[in-house]
C-alpha cells in the first residue's frame, strides 16, 4: 500500500526577514516516487527543498506560514524532534561534503552519532549503502582510507551512501549532479532509478533533461510560486500552463 | 626610441626593498647572537702579559706581579673629548679570572704599555670549581695523600685525573645523601603538621613526637655522614699560584669541577672542549650568583611555564571562539566582546603581571590556601599558593595570550566549509555533536598555529613574570620524580629573567656580558624547538584534514 500523500505542502509562505520567498505553496508527494523541482534560479526551490528537512533553521531571521506534513506530522509542530526529522529525511547536498575521516567513517557518522557502535552491524551497513550507492566496488579495499581522495562523482556517491546508511524515509537532493561531468552524472541518475524502489526522492534540479529523465513527478516554480506540478510526461510533452511551456522550451530562464 | 617601463613597478621594488630589509635586520640579529653566544664556549689561548712594574697588579696575597696571565677579549680606542685628530690610544681588554685574588676578572692595559709574550705558558691551568671563580693558575704541586706530583712529572695528569675521579665519586654519594635528606624533610614537614593539628585540638601527640625525634636522628647521621664524604672529598690538594710571580694558595681538589690546559690543545681538542663547554652550560646549574655554571634549570622551566601555559590557554581560547563564532547572535554584545578581546591583546604585559599578582596570587592563592592549607599554613607559617609560583606564572602568560588564540580558532573555524556543517547537521547530528566531530578536528591546524603564537609570546615574556613567580636562582626543578612530579606551586627560572638578571643584576657585568650572548642564543634556541614541535603536529593534521585552510 503506497501512501501518495508522505508529504503534504500546505499553503506554504516563506520569507527571510522581510523578503518573502515562497508563495502559498500547495503538493502533495507520494511516497517512493522521484519528484524532480525545477524553474530559474531563485526561484525558491531550493528553500522549499531545504524546508523539508528544516535544514533552513541554520538561517537566521526566518519565518514561514502554512505547514508541511511528512505521514500526517506536522514538522513544525512544538514536539517535533528535529534530530529525529532529519534522520528520517535525508539530504544530499550541491557539492558533494564528505567529511575529512575515512570512508568508513563517513558512512556510519549518522549511526555513531546515534550511539550505534557495534562493529558488525556497522560493518553490514556500511556494505549495503555503498552497494546501494554503487560505490561498494570501487573503494571496497580502501574503506579506511580518507574519503578526500575520492573523485568528484565518487565523493558524492558516498554522501548518498552516507545518506542512505541513516536509513531515511526520504531523501532530499540539492542539485547533486551540477558539479559533476556527465559520465559521473548518468551513474547517480541510474542510482536515483535504483534509490526509488526504497525511498521517495525529491530532487532540484537545473537540468531539465535530467527532470525528464529521472523524475515521476515535476514541478515547476517561478518567482516563490509554484506554478505547474504534474506527470512529468504531461510537463515535458503537454504543459498545460503557459510559463511552463516558455520554460522548457529555453525561451526564458 | 621605445622605452619598455612597467607602469607601478617601480612600487613593487619598494615593497620588496622592505621584505630585504626585514630579512637582513633578522639575519643580522640572529647571526650577532649566534657568534657572540657561540664565541663564550671556544677555548682561547692563555698568554703572559707583561707590564711596567708601576703598573703591576697586587692580589690579596700581598704580592704584586708584573708579568701575569690573561685571556685577551677586545681592544677600545680610548677616544679623548676634543682631541679627535690624534690617533686615539687603544685598550687592550684581558680576563685574568681569579676573582677572590685580583678583586676582579678584567684589566684593562694600554697597548703602549705592554708586551705580549710570545711564549706560551704550556703549564697554564683553567680550573672551574664549585665554590669561588674559575682560577687561571700555573700548578705547582700536587698533594695526593702525603704524597706530592710536580707538575713536570710524568704522573702529574693522571694522578690529578684519579684525584678528580675520587671526588666525583665522593660527590654522587654526597647528592644521594642530599636526596634521602630531601625526603626526609618532606616526611618530617607532615609529621610537624600532624602534630601542630593534635596539639591545637588537645590530642595525643606521643606518637608524632616519637616519629620526628626518629627522623630528626636518622637527619643527624645523614648530615653527619655529608659531612664525612666532605672531608674525604677535600682530602686532596693542588698548589697552584695565579703568575710565576704571584701569590700561590692551596686550591682543594675537591672544589675542582673541571680544569684543562688551554695552551696545550690542538684545534681538534679545542673543538671537543667547545662541544664540551655548550653541553656543561646547557646541563649544569648556576653558580656564583649566575656569573658560573650553566643554565639548566632555567631551560627547564621555560619549557615547563611555556607548555603549561598552553593547556589553559588553549582550552579557554577555543571555547570561547566556539560560542563566539558557533552560537553568539551577531548583536551589539557579541560586537563589543570581540573588540574587548583584540584589545587584550594590546595591553602591556606587565599589566597582566601585575593582574596576576593582585587577583591570582593575593585573591584565588591566598584564598586557597586559607581553605585547603590552613593548617599548613598555621603550623609553618610558609604559603603554599599564596605566593608566586609555576601555576600563577602560566595562568598571567595564558590570560595574556588568550586572544592570540581565539582570533586564530575563530578564523580557523570561518574556514571551515558550511557544506561541512549542513552535512553533519543533514546527518543528524546536533550542533554540538556537528562541532565536536566535524568542525573542531577540521579546525585543528589553525588552532595549533594559534597555539604557536601564543607559545612564541609567552615565552619571551619576562616583565609580568617578575611578579608572579620567577627568581634568580632554584634548587630544586618544578618538575621530578616525586608525587605530584609538576610542582605548580614551585618558583622557578626562566631564561628571559635570567638573561636580565645577568646583564643588570651581576656582581660582575664584565663576566655576565658573553653570558647574556649565550643566554639569549638558547632562549631563541628553546623558543624555537617549541614552535617546530607545533608546526611538526601542525603539518601531521594538514595532512590529515585536508579542508582547513590553515
Amino acid at each position: 500500500m503506497s501512501n501518495d500523500k508522505l508529504i503534504q505542502i500546505k499553503n506554504f509562505d516563506f520569507l527571510y526577514g522581510t523578503n518573502q520567498v515562497l508563495f502559498d505553496v500547495n503538493m502533495d508527494i507520494p511516497e517512493k516516487q522521484v519528484v524532480a523541482y525545477i524553474g530559474p534560479s531563485g526561484c525558491g526551490k531550493s528553500t522549499l527543498l531545504r524546508n523539508m528537512n528544516r535544514m533552513n533553521d541554520l538561517v537566521e531571521g526566518i519565518s514561514h506560514r502554512g505547514d508541511i506534513t511528512i505521514s500526517d506530522k506536522s514538522i513544525y509542530s512544538k514536539d517535533t524532534d528535529v534530530i529525529g526529522l532529519r534522520r528520517r529525511v535525508g539530504m544530499v547536498f550541491q557539492h558533494s561534503n564528505p567529511f575529512p575521516k575515512s570512508i568508513y567513517e563517513n558512512v556510519v557518522y549518522g549511526l555513531r552519532i546515534a550511539g550505534r557502535n557495534n562493529k558488525a552491524e556497522l560493518d553490514e551497513i556500511v556494505e549495503r549503502s555503498l552497494k546501494s550507492a554503487a560505490l561498494w566496488e570501487e573503494v571496497k579495499d580502501r574503506l579506511d582510507k580518507n574519503a578526500l581522495g575520492l573523485s568528484g562523482g565518487q565523493k558524492q556517491r558516498l554522501c548518498i551512501a552516507r545518506t542512505i546508511a541513516c536509513q531515511p524515509e526520504i531523501i532530499l537532493m540539492d542539485e547533486p549532479c551540477s558539479a559533476l561531468d556527465p559520465l559521473a552524472t548518468t551513474k547517480i541518475e541510474e542510482l536515483i532509478h535504483e534509490l526509488k524502489k526504497d525511498f521517495t526522492i525529491v530532487i532540484v534540479t537545473h537540468n531539465m533533461h535530467q527532470a525528464a529523465r529521472v523524475s515521476d513527478k515535476t514541478a515547476f516554480f517561478y518567482m516563490g510560486k509554484l506554478i505547474e506540478f504534474d506527470q512529468t510526461e504531461n510537463i515535458f510533452s503537454n504543459p498545460s500552463n503557459k510559463q511552463t511551456e516558455d520554460y522548457i522550451s529555453g525561451r526564458f530562464g | 626610441m621605445n622605452k619598455q617601463t612597467t607602469v607601478g613597478e617601480s612600487r613593487v621594488w619598494i615593497t620588496a626593498l622592505g621584505l630585504a630589509l626585514g630579512l637582513a635586520m633578522t639575519i643580522i640579529i640572529l647571526g650577532l647572537i649566534t657568534f657572540y653566544g657561540m664565541r663564550v664556549f671556544w677555548p682561547k689561548n692563555v698568554v703572559t702579559v707583561s707590564v711596567p712594574q708601576e703598573l703591576a697588579i697586587q692580589d690579596t696575597g700581598g704580592k704584586s706581579s708584573n708579568r701575569y696571565l690573561g685571556i685577551e677579549m677586545k681592544r677600545v680606542e680610548k677616544k679623548v673629548p676634543g682631541k679627535s685628530e690624534e690617533k686615539a690610544p687603544v685598550s687592550v681588554q684581558f680576563y685574568t679570572a681569579n676573582r677572590h685574588a685580583y678583586g676582579g676578572s678584567f684589566v684593562f692595559v694600554l697597548e703602549e704599555q705592554l708586551t705580549i709574550e710570545n711564549e706560551l705558558n704550556k703549564n697554564v691551568m683553567l680550573i672551574e670549581r664549585e665554590t669561588d671563580s674559575r682560577a687561571m693558575v700555573l700548578p705547582v704541586k700536587l698533594i695526593i695523600d702525603d704524597k706530592e706530583y710536580l707538575p713536570e712529572s710524568p704522573e702529574f695528569n693522571s694522578a690529578l685525573e684519579k684525584a678528580l675521579d675520587y671526588v666525583n665519586d665522593k660527590r654522587d654519594q654526597g647528592r644521594d645523601i642530599q636526596d634521602e635528606l630531601h625526603d626526609l624533610d618532606i616526611e618530617l614537614k607532615d609529621y610537624q603538621l600532624d602534630l601542630f593539628v593534635k596539639k591545637r585540638d588537645g590530642l595525643d601527640t606521643s606518637l608524632e613526637e616519637k616519629e620526628i625525634a626518629r627522623i630528626q636522628k636518622l637527619a643527624d647521621e645523614y648530615s653527619a655522614a655529608k659531612n664525612k664524604l666532605l672531608e674525604e672529598q677535600n682530602k686532596d690538594t693542588l698548589v697552584v699560584k695565579i703568575s710565576e710571580s704571584g701569590m700561590s694558595y692551596d686550591l682543594s681538589v675537591g672544589n675542582i669541577i673541571r680544569y684543562n690546559f688551554p695552551n696545550r690543545l690542538s684545534t681538534g681538542g679545542k673543538f671537543a672542549l667547545f662541544c664540551d663547554n655548550i653541553w656543561e652550560y646547557v646541563s649544569s646549574w648556576p653558580r656564583e650568583a649566575n656569573t658560573e655554571g650553566g643554565i639548566f634549570p632555567a631551560i627547564i622551566g621555560t619549557l615547563v611555564m611555556t607548555l603549561i601555559m598552553c593547556i589553559p590557554v588553549t582550552f579557554f581560547g577555543v571555547i570561547a571562539a566556539i560560542y563566539l563564532h558557533e552560537y553568539a547572535k551577531d548583536n551589539l554584545l557579541t560586537r563589543a566582546v570581540r573588540i574587548a578581546i583584540n584589545n587584550l591583546a594590546g595591553v602591556p604585559s606587565i599589566v597582566f603581571g601585575a593582574f596576576g599578582l593582585g587577583f591570582l596570587i593575593y585573591t584565588v592563592g591566598v584564598g586557597i590556601d586559607d581553605f585547603f592549607f590552613s593548617d599548613w599554613k598555621a603550623a609553618t607559617n610558609e604559603p603554599v599558593f599564596g605566593t608566586g609560583g609555576l601555576i600563577w606564572a602560566s595562568l598571567t602568560l595564558a590570560l595574556m595570550t588568550l586572544p592570540v588564540v581565539i582570533v586564530s580558532t575563530e578564523e580557523a573555524l570561518a574556514s571551515v566549509p558550511n557544506g561541512l556543517r549542513e552535512g553533519a547537521m543533514g546527518c543528524g547530528a546536533t550542533k554540538w555533536q556537528s562541532i565536536w566531530t566535524i568542525i573542531l578536528p577540521s579546525s585543528m591546524p589553525g588552532i595549533i598555529t594559534g597555539m604557536i603564537l601564543a607559545m612564541a609570546r609567552g615565552a619571551g615574556e619576562v616583565a609580568p613574570l617578575m611578579l608572579v613567580g620567577v627568581i634568580k636562582v632554584v634548587h630544586a626543578l618544578p618538575i621530578d620524580m616525586t608525587a605530584p612530579f609538576i610542582h605548580l606551586d614551585q618558583k622557578f627560572m626562566h631564561l628571559g629573567f635570567h638573561i636580565y638578571d645577568l646583564g643588570f643584576q651581576s656582581p660582575d657585568s664584565e663576566a655576565a656580558k658573553p653570558m647574556v650572548y649565550a643566554t639569549t642564543l638558547f632562549l631563541i634556541l628553546t623558543v624555537t624547538s617549541l614552535n617546530l614541535a607545533g608546526i611538526i603536529i601542525r603539518q601531521r593534521l594538514r595532512k590529515k584534514y585536508a579542508t582547513g585552510a590553515f
